[in-house]
């Protein structure tokens, strides 16, 4: 399999393609961000029967501004209950824990999307519904990230209103532009790539690199023997190593605590890659319903360490749990 | 013509008419008349011509009058000179099994399996391969000491201590070097570890030798002094002895070798290499295909456009992973571009140290022991000789390993938590990872000393422009992420400009990998200094 694999990938006719193929999947993301950001730019007008809760504590908006989020909004409120609050004062929760307050005491177990703007810590939060799956807390982070310079600018009109615009492209099963991630994501697979090819081209090299051409047990049989013959016996294997022997063991150690196990370079058949073969503990933890995504992802604070970052997680009472992306501006 | 060498080293001796004995004229050891006339008497010498490349000086022997017309150490057509000198006969031969046409095909097939080799390597037919007998010396080394001391035991339950009185012997077979400087030790070391695998005992393969297993055959000419492997040998073992205390000790002796006392056994013997040349611009690759088991020790270069059309269609299949299930927050993000820059550098500066090294011939005991041999007839600093053995000492593994892991804990942590001081440390540990280790991991290297307690010492390693060379990119974007996550700022745009930066980096770390590469996988053109068949003449 893999060396036919192998042979097809010498003929360069295949390699060309499949190259070409490559680099066609690699720009497709980039090409849906921009037919994306087009579509976002020309949405409908309609709008839906759920709630439209407008909390503006925080006074950022005049009238014509609050009607035109209220329209906007409406085109979520087609597939769930929305609501925007802003306030200067979340007193001595964070922002998430007080956007996750909010999110019950207005919807209080029904769906919904709530947008928060917390002058108080300077963040902006998008929540959501733990069931809800169209909108991941990473689309959460995304709608965030691409709207937070409005903010950042003063401009919580324009900023809410791309939130909610964002929000309802991706509640009506569309996707919203996400060029940073697609860009981060894309130099990373580069790396990897290279990595990769270079790790494959390194493997097949089989001539011995500069220092392990000295290295004795490489090249000789050895065997020790004591004539005292209340020594233990060992079964040490013939062609048997030193250094390189209990790397090896370590390393398979290592690799099957993690999970990955097999091909460490070990190239004896003695006694230590055994030995320190330890048990590979892999419990994953307790994964409780929202353990991860809400309690973990919510306190998304990278400016200080805001108090009530986990305090979502641990609610465990509650019916429906919610959790969402945030960002400081 | 006869040739008078030295039985020590090889080189030219000369009566001594005062004191009725010989005097070696690069060694100094004297040796008494009689034992002299013995030892010719013993090693007969038996007469073949010697054809010198005019391009590259290599030496190669041939028992009949044929004239080679293609030099297989710089890959070049030449017409050799040709002169009758007489070799000192070797003790055994191993004769070929493996006939031009198959070797090619084995080497044909070795290419298949590999998809990054350019197109010319696969060029020439089974005439571009030559059929050589390698000389090598094969040593059996046994080490014996009487050792004194604490003996564990499991005894019933438990264990009992006891004193110990008992004699260690530590047996090291099949150990060989080739002779010839001229191919290099790499690929020698490559094969005799191939064979060694498959378990095909030299000692049994051996045959006493025969001059008639030569014809049709060349011999490569250019031998080292044999006493140059006898001392490197006498403490690699001593070496190796010290290393084994872990054996030792689960054993039950809480004593260790010291200072065994060593027995060398030594026999010159000739082996059957069909080497394959290749010669690109100014560099030259070999293969050497075994030839008695067949076995391929071949340096492949990469082939820039292969390797970077493969690499695209793996980014596109990563690509396609990430972009499922994978998104990065500009912090995480900027930390995985830092450990992945951190990753590459640390390829980078691993290769480009084992690029000088092989450059330096540091990798080669014939050419290093040339060297050392020139300098250190004068000087009697002949003890401490540099061999590279690249292996970091335990303690250093395992600080590294430490560390990696507490990263590897601390960046889980972070993702799980993503509390704003975890940012800092892994920053620090960027920062400390990307500068410090590389410099420990490249700067250092191993020697071999004499003295038992401390066999392995360390000394500084690339030369301060190489290490900048490789090492730049990967401290520069270090410090870049770390700058960026102290300063924290909120701005998004720092983070994905560092980590793209790093990213960057990384990237051009691999192009630099991959012509790194290139000159490890290939030569300079040698260039020998004959010394065979007496100096006086160069
Ligand atoms: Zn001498
Ligand atoms: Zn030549």
């Amino acid at each position: 399999m893999l060396s036919l694999l192998r042979k097809a990938l010498r003929k360069p006719w295949i390699l060309n393609t499949l190259a070409l193929l490559a680099a066609a999947v690699l720009l497709w993301p980039f090409l849906l961000d921009v037919f994306n950001a087009w579509r976002l730019g020309k949405a409908g007008a309609e709008t839906g029967s759920h709630a439209v809760i407008l909390e503006d504590n925080a006074q950022l908006f005049s009238p014509e501004e609050r009607s035109g989020l209220e329209r906007e909004m409406g085109q979520s409120a087609r597939y769930c209950s929305v609501a925007l609050l802003t306030t200067r004062d979340t007193g001595r929760l964070g922002h998430a824990a007080y956007a996750e307050q909010a999110f019950d005491r207005l919807f209080s177990g029904t769906d919904g999307i709530l947008f928060l703007i917390d002058l108080d810590n300077r963040e902006l939060r998008l929540q959501k519904n733990d069931e809800n799956r169209l909108i991941t807390t990473a689309l959460c982070e995304s709608v965030t990230d691409n709207v937070y310079r409005y903010a950042s600018a003063g401009d919580y009109y324009a900023c809410a209103k791309n939130a909610f615009s964002q929000a309802a492209a991706l509640m009506s099963g569309g996707q919203i532009p996400q060029p940073m991630k697609h860009i981060s994501n894309l130099l990373i697979a580069l790396c990897l790539g290279l990595m990769l090819a270079f790790w494959r081209a390194y493997r097949q090299n089989d001539v011995n690199r500069p220092e392990e051409v000295y290295q004795i047990y490489r090249r000789a049989y050895r065997s020790i023997s004591f004539s005292d013959g209340k020594l233990r016996r060992l079964d040490w294997a013939d062609y048997a190593g030193t250094l390189g022997d209990i790397l090896g063991g370590i390393v398979s150690g290592i690799g099957e605590a993690a999970g990955s196990g097999g091909g460490s370079g070990s190239r004896s058949s003695g006694g230590w890659s055994s030995g320190s073969r330890s048990s590979g503990s892999r419990s994953s933890g307790g994964r409780s319903s929202g353990g991860w995504s809400s309690g973990s992802r919510s306190s998304g604070s990278r400016s200080s360490g805001s108090s009530g970052s986990r305090s979502s997680g641990s609610s465990g009472s509650r019916s429906s749990g919610s959790s969402g992306g945030s960002h400081r501006f | 013509m006869q040739a008078f060498k030295c039985p020590h080293c090889g080189g030219d001796v000369k009566y001594d008419p005062g004191a009725e004995s010989m005097s070696c004229v690069h060694c100094g050891s004297e040796i008494r008349r009689e034992d002299y006339q013995q030892y010719l008497d013993e090693n007969a010498l038996y007469a073949t011509n010697e054809l010198v490349c005019p391009q590259c000086g290599a030496a190669l022997l041939r028992y009949d009058d044929t004239l080679a017309s293609f030099c297989c150490y710089c890959g070049s057509a030449v017409h050799f000179t040709r002169r009758s000198v007489e070799d000192s006969k070797p003790d055994e031969i191993v004769p070929f099994k493996i006939d031009g046409a198959d070797a090619l095909k084995r080497y044909r097939q070795r290419l298949e399996r590999s998809v990054f080799t350019p197109d010319w390597l696969e060029e020439g037919g089974a005439d571009r391969l030559v059929g050589l007998y390698m000389p090598y010396y094969r040593y059996q080394v046994t080490a014996t000491e009487h050792l004194t001391g604490d003996a564990q035991n499991l005894h019933g339950g438990g264990y009992e201590t006891y004193s110990v009185d008992c004699d260690m012997k530590a047996e090291y077979r099949e150990l060989r070097f080739d002779a010839a400087e001229a191919f290099p030790d790499c690929l020698s070391s490559t094969m005799d570890e191939m064979a060694l695998e498959g378990k095909q005992r030299l000692d049994q393969r051996a045959k006493p030798f025969e001059a008639s297993y030569l014809a049709g055959y060349y011999a490569d000419g250019g031998s080292v002094r044999e006493g140059d492997y006898r001392d490197m040998l006498e403490q690699m073992v001593r070496a190796d002895l010290a290393q084994q205390k872990l054996y030792f000790r689960s054993a039950g002796l809480n004593v260790a070798a010291e200072n065994p006392e060593l027995k060398l056994e030594q026999k010159k013997l000739l082996y059957p290499v069909w080497l394959n040349t290749h010669r690109k611009g100014d560099r030259v690759c070999y293969a050497a295909i075994d030839g008695e088991t067949g076995n391929v020790a071949a340096e492949l270069p990469l082939d820039r456009g292969r390797f970077l059309k493969l690499a695209l269609i793996l980014t596109a299949l990563c690509c396609l992973v990430l972009n499922r299930f994978v998104t990065l927050q500009p912090l995480p993000f900027l930390c995985v571009a830092g450990a992945l820059l951190s990753l590459m550098g640390r390829m980078l500066a691993k290769l480009s140290r084992d690029v000088e090294l092989r450059r330096d011939y540091r990798d080669d005991m014939g050419r290093i022991g040339m060297e050392e041999f020139k300098r250190s007839t004068k000087s009697k600093a002949r003890k401490q000789r540099h061999v590279p053995v690249g292996f970091l000492s335990l303690g250093w593994v395992m600080i590294y390993i430490g560390l990696v892991v507490l990263a590897l804990c601390l960046a889980a942590l972070f993702f799980l938590e993503r509390h704003g001081s975890l940012g800092y440390i892994i920053a620090a540990i960027l920062a400390l990872t990307g500068g410090l280790d590389l410099i420990l991991v490249c700067c250092f290297e191993a020697k071999f000393s004499s003295s038992a307690q401390r066999p392995i010492r360390w000394r500084f390693r690339m030369k301060p422009l190489q290490l900048i060379k490789a090492i730049w990119p990967t401290v520069l974007g270090s410090l870049l992420a770390a700058a960026v996550l102290f300063a924290n700022p909120v701005e998004d745009a720092w983070y994905y400009a560092a980590g793209i930066a790093d990213l960057l980096l990384a990237a051009w770390a691999a192009l630099e990998l991959i012509r790194q590469y290139n000159l490890l996988s290939s030569r300079e053109i040698p260039v020998f200094t004959r010394r065979r068949g007496g100096e006086a003449d160069a």
